[in-house]
């Protein structure tokens, strides 16, 4: 992991929504939705971003495509020609940087125009980047139907004749149709039933070996992610809690939300009865969260000092693998062996 | 009328249920049986669209006006009484009414459409109460609402008792919920996908809840979801179900160590397993699950199938029994690896 190259570099992005009140609007408050979130996405990884609704990473995969105005941080994507700041391109700048950066999402029902047939949605982006001949155009609206393993034919029908699992493979083969580096899958596959699911996520690492892409995909299911990522942050309120290598996550859990999230996962496997952590109450309003670490009044490990002071997130390093972690109980595990 | 065994409370037979909308019908359910037994957990899972929640309504008598129980029995037992026939009762009649929520109760997936917005959740768990146990002064009602709630886990059920749901988060909704479901002590809890709304941690919350309603009051539950995991979770016995059918059902270590089913094998191994890491392979289920419209002939599984036949495209399969609680719908069991994964 060390010699790869960063692809996009995020550093404490935070993205409030304000909270109106009254007749005249007044802000009264703001939901902090991406609370100071620094990461990395190294190219060609897998990066899976976890969390329960309302953890903010939906917002965070916007803030990084600028869908939704980000307060404050920066983001440094590497172009051809060196690093930009994603906040300080201009909107025609922006366009087409999202040549590079794609996204994917949740829900494959409202995310096509019931009123374009699939050449049509599938033209936009490429006539946007320059494919001026038609004929050029229906031949790699072909080749991206094929690429997601349906028969080209079907560029000429209407969203409403396909099932959810198509148009989910629709919708990847829109983003992939401009060539990009990185592509942000929001929920890729959770609107699917569950032998679709398997079809789709196979698909997505087939498209990452041939294209050469780099994902971030981002889900509550940690099944899912367990299989497909590289890595793996989990989010709580706003904030990355742990952050480390996927195996290293499942191996050497050390947040203890990270901990009660993987066991609280039902597991289809009877022969294995794991031990549950229960966590108590419900996940704290991001307008409010509380003081010191977010996670206190659920956790089952919870100090006086976790009540007043706010755990940063810092790196540790067990046998050569970095792993981040923001909590106060986590001490720095002696290497095995 | 076949006579009750053991523990059975509720036992459909062979039932088939049919939709008509625009001069088409849609056969749903095309002869589903199974028991529901005290003190046990049936899990009823599938894909969308194959007819699970149709059979909780149907046991209720809660389907949509143009659909039709074509044949089959929803048998009823009390305690030390006959049988009775859920199937032949006047919907929406007074029998029926009566057993609603007293002997039978539902939870539905989506807390918030189930729940009036305008009356306080106390007064909906009390409106249940008073249904069925008539002749309460309004402060015993009250007190009988609040330990409902207070039985789910709500924290100061006093004051949340006089709340509205948008006051309640969504694992509260559903605990509001399930404590109205519980609240005149059903022999049956019906669950309908009670915690797909939900987030992992306040599912596991519900789960705990659900089990322990179990343990204490032997409440039998029929739990309808399409998550592998949650099955593996809660279940005693399974009940796989695609296109209308049952297509195996056992108990849960039979279905999920010996699955014989094509489908329910196909099915474990299209889904990724937690703690098996990126190694695993799955196995997606090739195709996509038909029209109801344009069903195949025989075996509704037959065009997705490894195992199909020129038989299997005729005909379809009827339940092979290979064990006292373990039968599946196929031609074609023992052909394959019988020990599944």
């Amino acid at each position: 992991m060390e010699n790869k190259e960063v692809l996009l570099r995020v550093r404490n992005v935070k993205t409030y929504f304000p909270i109106r009140k009254g007749v005249i609007k007044r802000t009264v408050g703001y939901v902090r939705a991406v609370d100071d979130i620094s990461l990395d996405v190294y190219r060609g990884e897998t990066l899976g971003l976890v969390g329960e609704s309302g953890c903010g990473k939906t917002t965070l995969g916007k803030s990084i495509l600028q869908l939704v105005p980000v307060t404050d941080g920066s983001m440094e994507y590497r172009f051809q020609d060196g690093w930009k700041d994603l906040r300080k391109l201009s909107r025609k700048e922006m366009d087409n940087a999202r040549q590079k950066i794609q996204i994917v999402f949740q829900d494959p029902y409202s995310s096509l125009n019931p009123a374009f047939t699939i050449y049509g949605s599938l033209e936009d982006p490429l006539i946007k980047f320059g494919m001026k001949n038609r004929q050029e155009r229906i031949e790699r609206i072909a080749r991206l139907l094929e690429d997601v393993n349906l028969p080209r034919e079907y560029m000429t029908r209407y969203p409403n004749e396909f099932s959810g699992g198509q148009r989910q493979r629709i919708g990847i083969a829109r983003a992939l149709s401009v060539d990009p580096e990185l592509i942000i899958c929001d929920e890729a596959v959770s609107a699917l039933d569950v032998s679709i699911q398997a079809q789709v996520l196979k698909l997505l690492n087939k498209l990452k070996d041939e294209h050469g892409l780099t994902y971030i995909f981002i889900t509550h299911d940690l099944s899912v992610v367990e299989y497909l990522a590289d890595r793996i942050a989990v989010m709580y309120l706003g904030r990355i809690v742990e952050l480390t290598t996927s195996d290293e996550l499942f191996g050497n859990t050390l947040h203890p939300y990270t901990q009660a999230l993987i066991s609280a996962i039902p597991v289809a496997d009877v022969r294995k009865k794991k031990k549950r952590v229960p966590l108590q109450g419900d996940v704290p309003s991001p307008a409010k969260p509380p003081e010191g670490c977010t996670f206190h009044p659920r956790c089952p490990r919870c100090t006086e000092r976790c009540r007043k002071e706010r755990p940063e997130l810092r790196e540790y390093t067990v046998n050569g693998i970095s792993h981040f972690v923001a909590c106060h109980l986590a001490v720095a595990p002696v290497a095995d062996g | 009328m076949s006579e009750r065994t053991g523990d059975v409370v509720l036992s459909v037979k062979d039932l088939h249920v049919s939709f008509y909308t625009n001069r088409r019908c849609n056969r749903v359910l095309r002869g589903v049986s199974f028991d529901i037994r005290r003190g046990r957990t049936l899990c009823i899972v599938g894909e969308s669209g194959c007819g699970k929640s149709v059979t909780a309504n149907a046991i209720l008598r809660l389907l949509p006006e143009l659909s039709r129980i074509e044949q089959g029995s929803v048998t009823y037992w009390r305690e030390g009484e006959k049988g009775i026939r859920l199937d032949q009762l006047k919907k929406n009649g007074r029998e029926v009414r009566a057993l609603r929520g007293k002997d039978i109760a539902i939870i539905f997936q989506d807390p918030m459409t189930a729940l009036n917005p305008v009356y306080t959740v106390g007064k909906q768990i009390r409106e249940m109460i008073r249904q069925h146990k008539r002749g309460m002064r309004r402060k015993e009602l009250r007190h009988e609402s609040v330990q409902a709630l207070a039985a789910m886990g709500i924290p100061a059920a006093e004051i949340r008792d006089g709340e509205y749901p948008h006051q309640f988060s969504g694992g509260m909704r559903q605990r509001a919920m399930i404590a109205m479901a519980m609240s005149c002590d059903p022999k049956i809890l019906l669950a309908d996908e009670p915690t797909t709304a939900l987030d992992v941690t306040i599912s596991a919350q519900i789960f705990e809840l659900m089990n322990a309603l179990k343990r204490e009051h032997g409440t039998a539950i029929v739990m309808i979801t399409h998550n592998m995991g949650v099955v593996a979770e809660m279940a005693d016995d399974v009940a796989v179900m695609y296109m209308g059918n049952i297509v195996e059902y056992g108990s849960v270590e039979e279905v999920f160590v010996h699955p014989v089913h094509p489908y329910t094998r196909a099915l474990l191994r299209s889904i990724p397993v937690l703690g098996k890491g990126k190694d695993q392979q799955l196995e997606p289920i090739r195709g996509m699950t038909p029209d109801p419209f344009h069903r195949p002939k025989g075996c509704q599984f037959c065009p997705r199938c490894d195992f199909a036949t020129e038989r299997c495209e005729k005909e379809m399969p009827q339940e092979e029994w290979l064990s006292s609680g373990h039968y599946a719908r196929c031609f074609h069991i023992g052909e394959g690896s019988v020990n599944g994964k």
